[in-house]
């Protein structure tokens, strides 16, 4: 167990080590940082006078050296736009993007595990049908729409929460809702479709055979067999909360990483991209190791090397 | 009977009567759930307070130290902390401030006499210690301040005696005083403690608001400051607000947690203006938007064809059409809130496609000419629409135009700020907001050959715009801008276009308060109807 920690750990520092060069590189491609951060009333002059004191007109290869070699100390620069250590602005925003991720997986889970069940051991029923259009409606619509009409409608007309900002339960409903219902009907597709194949496993049929009540065969027998798969969508899930995240914080203003990282990227704020994209990169390394970890929990059959 | 109760508690929480812990004790006893008071505590923490105002720009808030920051988002909030020494009237000149007078001694000496009685928010008087402090500060490269541009002509600043300040420029600069309006003294002592960033952190100045906490990302509260040498605030409270998404920033105003919000969608406006809750208002602003003409190389090297372009625009269809008339046609490089307007030249390049096509016609082009138009694309207000129309109307008389579509940084990398002429350009969609309000901002930085007077070269203009800057007296120097933008209308470098408008949108409460042209929120004076 020891040793597959470590090894996954080394993994997750080569990782890491490409997700830095690609985002340094794919930055690079987007312009000159030095006239983002004048400004659109900068003059050539000015440019490159400010290329020349920030070291922009070294060789690539050579600032991201120089760069790699403060991070690994821990020093991620100081943002361009915001004149603070980069590192220090991302650790600020993680509570409220975990926040909000949470609450969303709970809105998720909450939704999907009762509803999956239900379409899977009541298959072809009214009830799996509207599940269906249930999945369908929410799959087919973007999370800032939904995130747009739900403030229309709960902030603007009926005026029971408000449309933006962080704060208190009021302020997380809307986004965590918004932002999990989206993750949940892919959720309820996949337990549904897990459970429905392990419905038609033998040792199911057995259950029933020696007389079990249903809802032992299905608690007991079924279910646990149809979580590993929902096991592991939870953690893709979670990463993809955390990248829907970006679009929802910035649609309720929430002041997360997501609306950090926006800012950044929009300003070119080299430093500030960096950080925001390694805990995006971290967390979910994180999350999938966690997740390889619980199989063993949930599955006696996997064994960790 | 509960639900009465119920009411009537929360009732007076909105009127500020019970605190927020009273609030939940009495709705618990009266047999309400948690979560639910939670709820309904938090859905009326958006409501009004009649002690607060709430401003909501556009996107979030990133630096509080106005000596650091020359955005206009950071300004409105810095403006109600730290003061200028000159603030510009809402006719754009400079008005005495922390300066009770100025003098333009010659056109490269400024002198400010300091007022007496003015004291930062920790009760430290202000002196020329810290007028010097800051001035010397955004003057130094290092630093790297944004405000940099306005000082980068200071030789050196020096108390003459304890009320007076002399700044000496490297050149003559007689527009210096004007760009002192934008930058906020700070207190020498504070930033010396609390380093850069720790100044950013805990903002200090003389304004009649003080700082009180920043949320980052969300929210930062100002209250008013007790003894304030000016008239003292009306409001006890400001809270500005980031908000980037337009709907969302707009709903805030709609719900009434906003009082006052900027950047309101020109097609919001018809919704804002007919609810009875919700006022917007309209201002010329000092943004105008304009395309540089290619008059390096064929065709619009031949100043005929660039009078055939601004003959061709019928403007009014672009303003009130497109633009739904939050926008107004000007026929030179700023609007008549720039000092350096010539009334003179209004209604030159009326809308005459004949025109437009005889003159064509005269220049060898009878059978039309080929032009490439770029522009940045989701910059502007409506700039695709905008440009497609244009494009339309340069057809019409003859023109054969390929239209381009640039990410906004890479067409102003490839195009504007790279310091050479496009090759394949002919004519490039872009604007410049005058930040103050005087025309050498604009002429300097989009006219003069050494900066981005790329695409037009004129050295009667670029020697006009340095006699400009060396001028002290005023109606001279006003007559040399006349003579520069006569000399542009006549020669037609750019295609004339229109200044647009700002809009912003206030809940109902929000009283004598009006929009300026130069995007500066002047919270001075305000009312508010239930305070």
């Amino acid at each position: 167990m020891q040793r597959y920690v470590l090894q996954r750990f080394m993994h997750g520092i080569v990782v890491l080590f490409g997700v830095s060069v690609v985002t340094f590189a794919l930055i690079q491609l987007t312009g000159d940082p030095a006239a983002a951060m004048l400004g659109p009333d900068a003059t050539a002059q000015e440019i490159s006078e400010l290329r020349e004191r920030r070291g922009f007109n070294d060789p690539i290869a050579l600032q991201y050296a120089q760069y790699l070699g403060a991070m690994v100390r821990g020093d991620f620069g100081t943002s361009y736009l915001y004149n603070q250590p980069a590192l220090s602005l991302v650790v600020d925003r993680i509570p409220a993007t975990l926040e909000l991720t949470a609450a969303a997986l709970v809105v998720t889970l909450v939704i999907s595990m009762p509803l999956g069940v239900l379409s899977a051991v009541k298959r072809d029923s009214l009830m799996d049908r509207l599940s269906a259009i249930f999945v369908f409606g929410n799959q087919a619509m973007p999370v800032f729409w939904a995130g747009i009409l739900g403030i229309m409608i709960f902030s603007v007309s009926l005026d029971w929460l408000p449309a933006s900002g962080r704060g208190s339960m009021g302020h997380l409903i809307m986004p965590a809702i918004v932002l999990g219902l989206h993750s949940a009907a892919y959720q309820v597709r996949l337990l549904r479709s897990a459970l429905l194949d392990v419905l038609s496993q033998d040792y199911v049929r057995t259950g029933r055979a020696k007389g079990l009540r249903e809802a032992v065969v299905i608690n007991r027998h079924a279910l646990r067999n149809a979580l590993v798969p929902v096991i592991t969508a939870t953690s893709i899930q979670f990463a993809s909360l955390m990248g829907g995240s970006v679009i929802t914080e910035t649609v309720f203003a929430w002041p997360g990483v997501g609306t950090l990282a926006v800012q950044a990227i929009n300003n070119r704020d080299i430093p500030l991209v960096m950080a925001a994209t390694f805990f995006f990169a971290i967390t979910i390394l994180v999350v999938n190791l966690l997740v390889d970890i619980s199989y063993g929990l949930v599955d006696p059959r996997v064994r960790l090397i | 009977m509960n639900e009465t109760r119920v009411d009537l508690t929360v009732a007076s929480f909105l009127r500020g009567e019970l605190s927020r812990r009273s609030l939940v004790h009495r709705l618990s006893l009266l047999g309400m759930s948690i979560p639910a008071i939670n709820l309904l505590a938090a859905s009326s923490a958006g409501a009004q307070d009649a002690d607060q105002f709430v401003i909501v720009q556009g996107p979030e808030i990133t630096n509080l130290d106005g000596t650091m920051s020359t955005g206009m988002l950071t300004f409105n909030v810095v403006v109600n902390m730290m003061e200028p020494l000159v603030m510009r009237g809402l006719d754009m000149l400079p008005q005495p401030h922390l300066a009770e007078a100025f003098e333009q001694v010659d056109e490269s000496t400024v002198r400010f006499t300091i007022r007496e009685g003015v004291s930062f928010h920790n009760g430290d008087p202000l002196t020329v210690d810290d007028v010097v402090f800051t001035l010397q500060r955004i003057s130094d490269p290092d630093l790297g301040s944004e405000l940099y541009r306005y000082a980068n002509t200071v030789a050196s600043v020096e108390a003459i005696d304890d009320r007076t300040v002399e700044v000496t420029l490297s050149e003559p600069d007689v527009t210096f005083i004007r760009r002192m309006t934008l930058v906020p003294i700070v207190p020498k002592k504070v930033v010396e403690e609390l380093g850069d960033s720790g100044f950013d952190a805990n903002p200090m100045g003389t304004g009649p608001y003080q700082f009180v906490s920043w949320e980052r990302g969300d929210r930062v509260t100002l209250e008013a400051f007790g003894d304030y040498w000016g008239e003292p605030a009306a409001v006890q409270s400001l809270v500005f607000r980031g908000i980037a998404e337009d709907a969302t920033r707009i709903a805030e105003v709609q719900t009434g947690a906003a009082d006052l919000v900027t950047n309101v969608p020109t097609h919001l406006v018809p919704e804002l203006e007919s609810s009875d809750s919700t006022q917007v208002y309209q201002v010329n602003s000092l943004r105008t938007m304009f395309c540089f003409l290619n008059t390096l190389k064929a065709p619009f090297d031949d100043i005929r064809v660039r009078q055939a372009a601004n003959y061709a625009i019928d403007k009014e269809l672009i303003t009130e059409a497109l633009l739904d008339g939050f926008a107004t046609p000007t026929t030179q490089p700023f609007g008549p809130e720039v000092f350096g307007y010539s009334p003179e030249l209004e209604g030159s390049y009326a809308y005459d496609p004949d025109q437009a096509r005889s003159l064509l016609e005269e220049a060898g082009y009878a059978d039309g000419v080929e032009i490439n138009f770029f522009s940045p694309a989701g910059r502007y207000l409506k700039d695709e629409e905008v440009v497609q129309n244009i494009a339309a109307q340069l057809q019409e008389v003859g023109f054969k135009v390929n239209i381009n579509f640039l990410e906004w940084q890479a067409y102003l990398d490839t195009h504007i700020q790279s310091g050479k002429a496009s090759e394949n350009l002919d004519i490039a969609f872009y604007s410049n907001a005058n930040n103050t309000g005087d025309a050498d901002y604009n002429l300097s930085l989009n006219v003069h050959s050494e900066s981005r007077g790329i695409y037009w070269q004129s050295e009667v203009a670029d020697q006009k715009i340095v006699q400009a800057r060396q001028t002290v007296d005023e109606e001279e120097r006003l007559r040399l801008y006349h003579e520069i933008v006569a000399l542009m209308v006549e020669e037609a470098p750019w295609l004339f276009l229109y200044t647009q408008h700002d809009l912003y949108a206030s809940s109902g409460r929000l009283q004598d308060w009006e929009p300026r042209p130069d995007e500066m929120i002047d919270l001075r004076g305000i009312r508010l109807e239930d305070s």
